[in-house]
């Protein structure tokens, strides 16, 4: 004890000197001041984080007896942030001091609570030492993370700024690349789309909200439509199989070009078992893919996301549509799409092959065709099918997701009146 | 009736759906496959019967339920009141039964 009140009195600082005073120009007058070892303050301090200052208080009088300023967290090239600040101070308390030592980080928020927010990470310098266990509270959010403070090293921030502006270089370099390749967005500009009358709404209301889902209401080009498919048009579902089916089907019969599509799970089955297990699917339709304009082929990747597929013969181009681009391209669904056509080229006039596999690699594959992106998770399908529709009917892909609630009605209204509602 | 020892039959659709005599089998009776990805079942059914009878017996074999199988037939979806002879079905033909398949997004992966 008695060691501990000569250290006491070593840091009995004159009342002149104690930084008391909040405003920064009687502050900076004292500071910077370097302490020495016996000059540190004493057991059971707290530093309180106030708006601007660190303070370190003495607990049995509540005087302050050390004001830091704190520095601004917006800037991660200092090394003087406020836990490294205290970490260094802490780390000079255990340097010259032994006993218990509780350190405590706490903020002067007056709207909060006194509830402690304990930090998940103690920190090293100070936990576990001969001084025990220092326990940092944060009442008020801090605007550093613990991972993010790691970051604000010196020598961590030194590699972050490399990779930055390489980050940035390359970017550049792409957009540049870009611009000499004409590789920018072309989208048309958006035509929105009439919502449906009253009474077409209330009868899609009526089925959308309808209980009884097992209902079948009709066969739509040998698809039969339950309320519950319809149910998967209302906004925020996903699609099914039935609905993309049907709708594609009807515009393909409906449309001027001729124009065939596949029922979805076409390509699921082509990507599965290679063109053995479809080879029979297009002579069936009495198909010919080579004398069709548009030939439609969805894709469904691991039953959660919709794609489309369009063989052009006209334009001589094999497309991927993608509503989120951020996806992994199409290059399979386009290479198996050729290894398709090939094959069943091979069968509609056999002992050509040459010839076909001229023809279809002459062919130019988009694997990621530009089309209207969706912002949330569960409009693929809707996109997928206008799409489908847009560009076998010649028309502009002129929508865009805030069309998509209206554009589900028309799907579910047209498809009702198919099926003979 | 060698033919029906070679190859797993589905004895009770046999019962069910072909009610014919041996001799009328020949003729009337044909086999399909039904076969989802992993079990490929055998059927004897008689040519105008309607299709829903196989579709039942396989998802009753499966444990499947029949709304979310969708039954292709060379690509060509069969509804239940189809036939095999409807549809130009011939002995040992394949049916497919696939599952509903639903998208909304595509989570990026890795």
């Amino acid at each position: 004890m008695g060691f501990l009140t000569k250290w006491l009195k070593n840091f009995m600082i004159p009342k002149s000197e104690t930084l008391q005073s909040h405003d920064s120009q009687s502050f900076s007058k004292v500071h910077p001041r370097t302490y020495a070892p016996n000059e540190l303050p004493l057991v059971s301090t707290r530093p309180n984080i106030g708006e601007d200052w660190l303070t370190w208080s003495n607990e049995a009088s509540s005087k302050s007896l050390l004001k830091v300023k704190k520095c601004s967290n917006h800037l991660p090239d200092t090394t003087n942030s406020r836990l490294t600040e205290a970490e260094r101070f802490a780390k000079k308390l255990r340097e010259n001091r032994q006993g218990k030592l509780s350190l405590s980080y706490s903020c002067n928020n007056i709207n909060q609570k006194k509830r402690p927010l304990m930090l998940n990470r103690p920190i090293g310098a100070i936990s576990g030492g001969p001084l025990g266990t220092a326990n940092f509270s944060l009442r008020k959010k801090p605007t550093l993370s613990s991972a993010v403070l790691d970051t604000v090293r010196p020598e961590n921030f030194e590699k972050y700024k490399e990779l930055h502006t390489k980050k940035i270089h390359l970017l550049e370099q792409i957009k540049l690349w870009r611009q000499e390749h004409e590789i920018s967005s072309q989208l048309p500009p958006v035509k929105r789309i009439q919502p449906l009358d009253k009474d077409s709404k209330l009868l899609v209301n009526k089925f959308w909200t309808s209980r009884s889902k097992n209902d079948v209401l009709g066969e739509v080009y040998r698809v039969q439509l339950s309320v519950a498919d319809i149910q998967t048009l209302r906004p925020r579902a996903w699609l099914n199989d039935n609905v993309i089916d049907a709708y594609l089907a009807e515009n393909s019969s409906k449309t001027e070009s001729n124009t065939f599509a596949f029922t979805t799970h076409f390509y699921t089955r082509l990507e599965q078992s290679g063109y053995t297990a479809v080879a029979k699917w297009a002579k069936r339709k009495k198909i010919n893919i080579l004398e069709l304009d548009y030939l439609i082929v969805p894709v469904n990747r691991g039953n959660m996301h919709w794609c489309m597929s369009i063989v052009d013969n006209a334009k001589k181009t094999i497309s991927f549509y993608d509503s989120l681009s951020s996806g992994r391209g199409g290059d399979d669904v386009v290479r198996n799409l050729v290894e398709y056509l090939v094959k069943e080229a091979d069968r509609l006039e056999p002992g050509q092959r040459d010839k076909h596999i001229e023809i279809f690699n002459n062919y130019k594959v988009i694997p990621q065709a530009d089309c209207p992106q969706q912002n949330n998770g569960f409009d693929c399908g809707v996109f997928a099918c206008q799409t489908a529709v847009r560009v076998s009917n010649g028309s502009p892909l002129d929508f865009d997701q805030k069309d998509m609630d209206i554009i589900r009605e028309h799907m579910a209204f047209n498809l009702l009146k198919l099926a003979g509602i | 009736m060698s033919e029906d020892q070679k190859v797993p039959v589905d004895e009770m659709n046999a019962q069910t759906v072909g009610n014919s005599t041996p001799e009328t089998a020949n003729k009337d009776l044909l086999q399909v496959r039904v076969s989802d990805s992993n079990t490929e079942v055998y059927f004897r059914v008689k040519r105008d019967t309607p299709l829903r009878r196989v579709f039942e017996g396989f998802c009753k074999r499966t444990g499947k339920d029949m709304k979310s199988l969708r039954f292709l037939y060379e690509g060509e979806r069969i509804n239940e009141d189809d036939t095999p002879q409807s549809l130009d079905m011939e002995n040992e033909d394949l049916i497919e039964a696939l599952n509903q398949q639903v998208g909304g997004l595509f989570y990026r992966q890795g």
